[in-house]
């Protein structure tokens, strides 16, 4: 996403971008046995936080979102952060305002005019658009709900809620939630 | 003429074929192997013990050698190296604080 041209240029013109680890990544590796070994992540996950100069958080993009998609909510969260950042003394009530104006917005689309109308074809396009319509018909929606509740919370403060609740990654499981899948058939004990 | 000529042919091959003990093909496909064409000689089947190589199996739930982290190149966007240092400079320039969360680490291959 950060490779593409359009994105990237708007990030570097219009905000003060830092990424962090929120922790190490699990990979899966297919080793065929010939010397072909394929490796490929499992359960990433990924979050963008807008916040003012502070660290207080304006809103969040949740999770992979198809390109132009991503772009809009960028181009939107910025108008809405500088209209906050310029009344610094009123920040945390324009950001509640900002919030119960978005829920409001998120309750009355119809999931039909969040999902995608136009064909998309290609490797991954579906399963991206798809997730792009989730993530801002229903994760938004979480979202929103949180920070009205968390009034000045930062991307550190926030991160654990976020991922175990919007993302469904808790960061504290070192299997991050996905042992019961992994052992659910496999017959042997290893711990015997 | 020809047709004797052709039929003498015909018949010369079946003959051929018949003294090597094979029987002619039918519709393409031959009608029956020998047997020790399908089956492999049983002695080169057997490998004989000296020659068998076993190598030793480990099975470890924590394994811990690793393949060193191949690093790319984070998109086109120009980072800050930390929060602390794109808060700071959000503060002169009035641009929000744009902060990127994930798994992993982003210049590396996976994550």
């Amino acid at each position: 996403m950060f490779s593409n041209p359009e994105i990237s240029a708007y990030i570097n013109q219009n905000f003060e971008p830092a990424w962090e680890s929120v922790r190490s990544v699990p990979t899966i590796t297919l080793d065929f046995g010939n010397g072909q070994k394929v490796t490929r992540t499992l359960h990433g996950n990924i979050a963008t936080y807008v916040c003012t100069a502070d660290g207080s958080i304006i809103d969040v993009i949740p999770g992979v979102y198809e390109p132009q998609a991503y772009l809009r909510q960028l181009k939107k969260m910025s108008e809405a952060s500088r209209n906050i950042m310029v009344q610094s003394d009123r920040q945390f009530d324009l950001i509640s305002k900002y919030h119960k104006d978005e829920l409001a917005r998120n309750k009355a689309l119809n999931k039909l005019m969040v999902e995608p109308q136009t064909s998309v074809e290609g490797h991954g396009k579906v399963e991206l658009v798809s997730d792009t319509s989730h993530n801002e018909w229903y994760r938004r929606r979480q979202i929103h709900q949180m920070l009205l509740k968390q009034s000045g919370a930062t991307p550190d403060s926030f991160k654990k809620a976020l991922y175990k609740h919007v993302l469904h990654a808790d960061l504290d499981d070192p299997h991050l939630g996905l042992d019961k899948y992994l052992s659910a058939t496999y017959p042997f004990d290893d711990n015997s | 003429m020809k047709r004797f000529l052709l039929s003498a042919l015909i018949t010369t091959l079946f003959a051929a074929q018949a003294s090597h003990g094979q029987e002619p093909f039918k519709g393409g496909m031959r009608a029956d192997m020998r047997k020790s064409i399908i089956e492999m000689p049983i002695k080169t089947l057997l490998v004989p013990p000296k020659e068998l190589k076993s190598e030793p199996v480990s099975i470890s739930k924590n394994d811990t050698k690793k393949e060193p982290k191949k690093k790319v190149r984070p998109g086109a966007v120009i980072w800050y190296p930390t929060t602390a240092e794109a808060k700071k400079n959000s503060l002169l320039s009035g641009k929000p604080v744009l902060v990127f969360h994930l798994m992993g680490f982003l210049d590396d291959r996976f994550c």
